[in-house]
């Protein structure tokens, strides 16, 4: 049996939690999966302080204005041990220098912009089994 | 418009206004800076191998791993700046404590094995047997075939001998080696800038390989010839050159010499050794038998009266394969020594036999050492049945010691190493031992001696530390600690705590001991002291030292070399026990018992006792202390005299031995009677620590804080509150706590520690504070003492501290690891002694040299200039690095430099271990670079010095000016000619014409300007288009990702719908329907985002002929923002930052060229982001600290802001980076001021927005505090 996963999505582009929604629109009715999705760095860091979710995986682009993805990276893994979340990342500047800082920083995985959501759905499967 | 435009607009503005250009030049200086300082490290010498001798010095050895090309050193010398030179086959490298540098190469100069150093001239020479380099500390010049530079000799020939004689002549030998052919080799002259090659007609030596001048200016030349079976004896060996012509010896001294691989800095080894009497001596190594290896034509001859003498004493002993390996002549003494050597080396009981001397006309062996001693120095490190000596080397150390090292190879290993004597006053001592072979003293003035093994070479640095225990002369190991004492003399008295054992129920005393300098010396009560029980001493005015011990006193006076003991008791020779002494200004001496308790059952107390030395006896007496007190059992004493030959008793009394370090002090004095002090004096009622005298008043530490007895009001002055001028007191009342000693005063100054937190120093007008950054070693100063110079000491953990009042000299000790002073001194050579408890007196040699520093290279582009140049640099030549280098070979590591760039740099630089500074765009000008360096003892180099100057460019230089001048009078004259000639009748018509003439040409300039200023409005358009187009594909990106992932979705939708109306499930079908609806909005919406962004972008690029119409303000200013964002973030990606938005929703559209509006907002919100930026970058940027000492995070954040107010729109927009500086605000708007590094701003930004906002009839105002930011605001009319 699959444990349903909780999943936030963080991202300044509002239209990406439609985008969510219809695209794991099946697995949402089914109960498999639950988004929360948080349109800032700071909003994200609220979520994880004040409501008692707990997060499986945690969805988050870099490329924010105020506190960027990575230091909300950084935030997380720092604060939040018990239990660790998975952490992927996801950015439109998908180089090098910060894919290395990001797993620097303990980023779970890594994924470019436009995102593959077949790829994506994968991964949401490894690691709710894993 | 392209960049020559730009740039000579540029020039023009620096004409204008320099000091905006300045701010540039600064920024790129100290980038570079902070480049270097990022990336390289301070270069040092780093020996791979350091070893230490058995006399404890330190050789730090350099091979080919260390830098030094190759092996087989040829020549090391000392140059008069300081340098070691070496040479080797591979070539040549000179030394300093910082590099080794390959000096050839850096000219192209190939390998060049012949090394000369003309002292005199203080000129090098190098050759190369085809080229010849000289350099002379200033420049460097080189000669070959092309300059008449042509060797004699084969193909392989070598230079093998050079001499610059005293008439300014270079004389160059060479031979080719393998010596089979005759003519192998010959002689070269330079002289007058001509060579001259010697043919063989008039030098018929086969080769020179040996180069000498005499004192009657006749220059020798040896030779060296083949010894195999072809050998043909027919030709000479010697030639001398006098009057201008060759002398050749071809009968009587068949000489050869051999050059060692390893010539010797002095020259020890040469064939030929001039006496004070004109006498020379030849050493002639002959031929050597190949069959039975016997040598003939062998030996030393005397050369005197035009004829050879051979020297029988010498060469009777050239049997069995003893040849003579070495010469010395020691000018001082007029002494000849003759060292012998043989291929299998000597059995070690011969070493008496292997060194001769003529002394006194008198050729006899000379001992060196005797077989036992030797025997006994060296049987513990080896196995004596495998050494062998192979010879002595003599050298000088000094005009009045000489040196002799005996080489000796173990046949186990094969390795060679010396045993080290020095003669001092006629007596050989042991010096050391260590591998290798010792050459001494290559100059006197260095601090250093070049040693060698065959496979390196290396540094001997004499031991500076050494531990002194029983095996030395102490006459106790210091278990319960000590004191020093140091006489008028210099010579230190030691005495030692003493412990009472409760088993034998005495003290475990035994003497005192005393250290001259040299040696330790002891007395105990064999020697006539009273009691092996003695204290620290005094030393009265008379020279006589006095001992209390707990036994009466013990005076020392000096008879000759020695001390007369003296035992002085009562007039009833009644004993007893003081423990301190004091003499009053007058002379008069007083001892006493400081500290009295009443004892224990298992051990003996110490009961009160004064009394006064009357010349003959001590007469007790007893202090005016009320009974009351004086029956206590607990009590203690301190008595000093004062200046005004009083002497003042502080003592405390209590009923245990606890109280007794809180009690208040009473005070009696006694002038020329006893008296009290009275209430009027307001003496403090607590316990006072005695601080000391300086001629206003006497100082006390005391419980309420910081006080002085003063003389001339007659009472005590609480200062810790006040402030004179100079001394801020306050700072001692942190150490009113401590519950410890504080006395201590050298000369007119008091040094009080503060527990962990420094040493003040006062004198009557002013206070010091030291720290560590002052560069005290460490907070930790315990047991002071003052030295005969009034020189302060403290012990610090590894070494100890010297202060003089003014500065303190630091001096590591490295004979003790781990242990723990107990006191400190200093002996009449200025060495310092440290206690141990526990392990002994270490005494360490202080490095107060002063090691010089240099300017090892100038390098401006690839030309390199040396120390003491002057030179003239070009107007582009304005590039210019310094390479130090420290002459400390010791530790370079610890050496730092200062520096000053007169002409630029208003006080000397921050010491660094850094050793290189560079500078760059330095400005026109006369400059004087100078450099110093800081040893590790503190003491401060000369300075070494370049003098350099760089030419204005041409167009302002002298010359320059002078044509100015010129056609401007030129101009004049013929102007004034043309005018008068034309002036009369037509003058007003003609004027008119010129008048219509130059509006046409101002007409014309204004339109090529117009032209000039759209083309520059049109290439910062670019510039900042150019800025966005990483920000713009970013915000394309976006949206079509929203595109493609919409339209996906939807495709997928529409396949589930057909799912459902197939089975009829209509009311899902319609939700699906409606959701793919909502999507196609969603694609049309982020088409239209895309869209709208590329027509933007079109619009800024397009120039010109902007029409105003109705804008959306905040649109625009949304826009822009987010373009701006994203191009900077995309530029770099370590940039983040918070923007806010905070729009006026009720703000109307209004009539603008939207496209130059959009303009500005960019350039203003771009700037604000790099604020923001650069302020994060900075270190106090990134922390700011706050007043509570919290560090808060720096949050760089912008704010764009828009306002409805009245007839007018305000649009702000805000940043919160380092603001403004108030002397650039008003520079801000200038056309080509940017504050941005080069090339990363045209500095026409704010000057277009504030003419675009000008013409929309608006305001462009600027607000901005320094550390908090800088607010643009926009006002437009409605």
């Amino acid at each position: 049996m699959t444990r349903q996963m909780k999943i936030l999505v963080v991202d300044d582009e509002r239209d990406i939690q439609m985008l969510f929604e219809q695209r794991f629109r099946k697995e949402i009715r089914a109960g498999e999966t639950e988004f929360v999705f948080a349109f800032s760095g700071e909003e994200a860091l609220e979520y994880m302080n004040n409501i008692n979710h707990e997060f499986v995986l945690i969805l988050s682009d870099i490329n924010m204005p105020g506190m960027s993805g990575l230091e909300l990276l950084k935030e997380i893994k720092t604060k939040y041990s018990q239990p660790p979340p998975v952490v992927m990342m996801i950015t439109a500047y998908g180089d090098a220098g910060n894919h290395k800082t990001a797993i620097s920083l303990g980023a779970d995985d890594f994924l470019t912009k436009p995102l593959d959501f077949g790829l994506l759905k994968e991964k949401f499967k490894t690691f709710s089994n894993g | 418009m392209d960049n020559t435009v730009i740039r000579s607009l540029k020039l023009f503005y620096r004409l204008l206004g320099r000091r905006q250009f300045t701010v540039l030049f600064l920024c790129q200086k100290m980038w570079i800076i902070f480049l270097l300082l990022a990336f390289i490290q301070p270069g040092y010498l780093k020996a791979q191998r350091t070893m230490t001798t058995q006399a404890g010095a330190t050789i730090r050895a350099f091979s080919a791993e260390d830098g030094i090309p190759g092996a087989n050193f040829s020549n090391a010398i000392i140059t008069e700046d300081g340098y070691i030179w070496l040479s080797t086959t591979s070539g040549i490298v000179r030394m300093s404590g910082s590099e080794i540098e390959d000096f050839g190469s850096e000219y192209g100069i190939p390998l060049m094995r012949q090394l000369h150093y003309d002292r005199k001239q203080n000129t090098l020479w190098f050759t190369d047997a085809e080229t010849l380099i000289k350099y002379d500390h200033q420049e460097i010049t080189r000669y070959d075939a092309t300059d008449g530079f042509v060797m004699p000799g084969g193909a392989s020939k070598e230079a093998y001998a050079m001499l610059a004689d005293s008439q300014g002549r270079l004389w160059i030998g060479s031979l080719t080696p393998p010596l089979t052919t005759r003519y192998n080799g010959g002689l070269v002259l330079f002289e007058d800038g001509e060579f001259k090659t010697f043919p063989q007609q008039i030098l018929p030596l086969p080769n020179v390989a040996g180069i000498y001048e005499v004192s009657d200016g006749s220059i020798w030349f040896t030779s060296s010839g083949q010894n195999t079976d072809g050998f043909n004896n027919n030709y000479a060996w010697l030639a001398q050159y006098k009057e201008n012509s060759f002398t050749i010896f071809d009968t009587l001294c068949p000489c050869m010499n051999v050059n060692l691989t390893f010539k010797q800095p002095k020259g020890l080894t040469p064939a030929i050794v001039e006496d004070k009497q004109g006498n020379l001596w030849f050493h002639c190594y002959g031929r050597r038998n190949t069959t039975d290896g016997s040598f003939d034509k062998h030996g030393l001859f005397k050369f005197s009266n035009d004829a050879f003498e051979p020297v029988q004493e010498i060469n009777s002993q050239l049997v069995n394969g003893i040849r003579i390996s070495e010469q010395f002549y020691d000018r001082t003494r007029n002494e000849m020594y003759v060292s012998f050597t043989r291929d299998q080396g000597f059995p070690l009981n011969q070493i008496t036999e292997i060194l001769m001397v003529l002394r006194n006309g008198v050729w006899q062996y000379e001992a060196v050492v005797q077989p036992d001693q030797l025997i006994s120095l060296l049987e513990n490190e080896y196995d004596i049945e495998q050494l062998l000596p192979i010879q002595f080397f003599v050298n000088t150390l000094s005009d009045e010691k000489l040196t002799a090292s005996i080489l000796l190879v173990d046949r186990r290993t094969g390795r060679w190493f010396s045993v080290v004597f020095v003669k001092e006053g006629g007596e050989w001592k042991w010096m050391d031992t260590m591998p290798g072979l010792l050459i001494m003293n290559p100059e006197e003035n260095t601090y250093f001696t070049i040693q060698q093994e065959p496979d390196n070479v290396g540094i001997y640095i004499p031991p500076y530390s050494r531990l002194l225990t029983k095996s030395e002369g102490l006459i106790k190991l210091p278990t319960d600690g000590g004191q020093f004492f140091t006489d008028a003399d210099g010579n230190v008295w030691i005495t030692y705590g003493n412990r009472w054992d409760t088993t034998s129920r005495t003290w475990n005393s035994a003497g005192l001991n005393m250290w001259d300098g040299e040696r330790l010396h002891s007395f105990t009560t064999e020697d006539g002291l009273s009691s092996n029980a003695v204290f620290e001493p005094i030393q009265s005015a008379d020279g006589s030292l006095w001992f209390p011990s707990d036994n009466g006193v013990n005076r020392f006076t000096k008879q000759g070399g020695s001390y007369r003991i003296s035992n002085i008791f009562t007039d009833t020779k009644e004993t007893f026990r003081v423990s301190d002494a004091v003499e009053k200004a007058n002379g008069e001496m007083y001892f006493y018992q400081s500290y009295i308790n009443p004892g224990t059952a298992e051990q003996p107390g110490f009961s009160s006792f004064f009394g006064q030395f009357n010349g003959r006896f001590i007469e007790p007496f007893t202090p005016p202390f009320p009974d009351s007190l004086m029956q206590l059992p607990y009590q203690a004493f301190e008595i000093k005299a004062d200046r005004k030959n009083r002497m003042w008793i502080y003592a405390r009394f209590a009923e245990t031995d606890n109280e007794l370090a809180s009690v208040p002090t009473h005070i009696r004095i006694l002038g020329d009677e006893w008296f009290n002090p009275t209430e009027e004096w307001n003496m403090p009622a607590t316990r006072l620590f005695y601080v000391g005298e300086l001629s206003n008043g006497i100082y006390y530490v005391a419980g309420g804080g910081f006080y002085k007895y003063d003389f001339d009001q007659k009472q005590f002055i609480n200062l810790s509150d006040s402030i004179a001028p100079g001394a801020d007191y306050r700072i001692i009342q942190q150490v009113v706590t401590l519950n410890m000693k504080f006395d201590i005063q050298g000369k007119e100054h008091l040094y009080i520690r503060l527990r962990e937190r420094g040493l003040l120093i006062l004198d009557e007008s002013s206070l010091t504070y030291l720290d560590r950054r002052n560069g005290l070693p460490s907070l930790q100063l315990l047991y002071p003492n003052v030295d005969r110079n009034g020189d302060v000491l403290f012990t610090v953990p590894n070494g100890g501290v010297i202060f003089n009042g003014k500065e303190f000299v630091y001096i590591r000790d490295n004979a003790v690891k781990d242990g723990s002073p107990r006191a400190i001194a200093r002996d009449k050579h200025q060495n310092m002694l440290i206690l141990y408890q526990g392990l002994g007196i270490s005494v360490t040699k202080p490095d107060t040299l002063q090691y010089p520093v240099r300017l090892s290279s100038v390098w401006v582009g690839e030309e390199r200039f040396f120390e003491g140049q002057t030179v003239k640099l070009g107007a582009t030549q304005n590039n210019i690095e310094f390479r130090f280098a420290t002459l400390n070979f010791t530790n370079p590591e610890n050496v730092q430099f200062t520096y000053l760039l007169e002409g630029l740099d208003q006080d000397w630089s921050r010491p660094t271990k850094i050793n290189f500074m560079e500078y760059r765009n330095l400005p026109p000008g006369h400059y004087t670079f100078r450099l110093k360096g800081i040893s590790p003892g503190n003491v401060i180099s000369d300075e070494a010095v370049f003098q350099f100057s760089i030419a204005p460019p041409w167009w302002q230089s002298t010359a320059a000016y002078v044509l100015y001048a010129l056609v401007l009078a030129v101009f004049i004259y013929f102007g004034n000619k043309f005018l008068r000639r034309r002036a009369i009748a037509k003058e007003r018509e003609r004027a008119r014409e010129k008048e219509l003439a130059q509006a046409r040409e101002i007409e014309k300039a204004y339109t090529e300007l117009k032209a000039t200023q759209a083309q520059l409005i049109q290439s910062e358009k670019m510039a900042s288009l150019g800025e966005l187009t990483a920000g713009i594909a970013h915000e394309i990106q976006n949206p079509l990702n929203f595109v493609n992932n919409f339209s996906e979705v939807s495709k997928e939708l529409i396949g589930e719908m057909n799912e459902e109306l197939a089975v009829g499930n209509w009311q899902l079908a319609k939700e699906i329907s409606e959701d793919i609806e909502q999507n196609l909005e969603k694609i049309n919406h982020h088409g239209k985002r895309a869209d709208a962004i590329v027509k933007g972008m079109l619009q800024h690029s397009r120039s010109g002929n902007g029409k105003k119409e109705l804008t959306d303000i905040n649109a625009l200013a949304d826009e822009y923002l987010r373009l701006s964002y994203h191009g900077l973030r995309a530029k770099d990606k370590t940039f983040n930052a918070s923007f806010i938005t905070d729009f006026d929703p009720n703000l109307p559209k209004v009539e603008v060229v939207s496209q130059d509006i959009g303009r500005v907002l960019l350039n203003l919100i771009n700037n604000a982001f790099f604020a923001v930026a650069e302020k994060q970058k900075t270190p106090t940027g990134s922390k700011t600290p706050s007043g509570l000492g919290l560090d808060q995070e720096y949050k760089p954040t912008v704010i764009v802001k828009t306002k409805s107010l009245g007839d007018r729109i305000e649009i702000s927009v805000k940043d919160n980076g380092s603001g403004i500086p108030d002397e650039i605000k008003n520079k801000i708007f200038q056309p080509f001021f940017t504050t941005k590094p080069t090339g990363e701003g045209t500095g026409l930004g704010l000057s277009l927005s504030y003419d675009i906002i000008k013409a929309h009839g608006g305001e462009l105002k600027v607000e901005s505090k320094s550390d908090e930011g800088t607010e643009f605001i926009i006002v437009l009319p409605k």
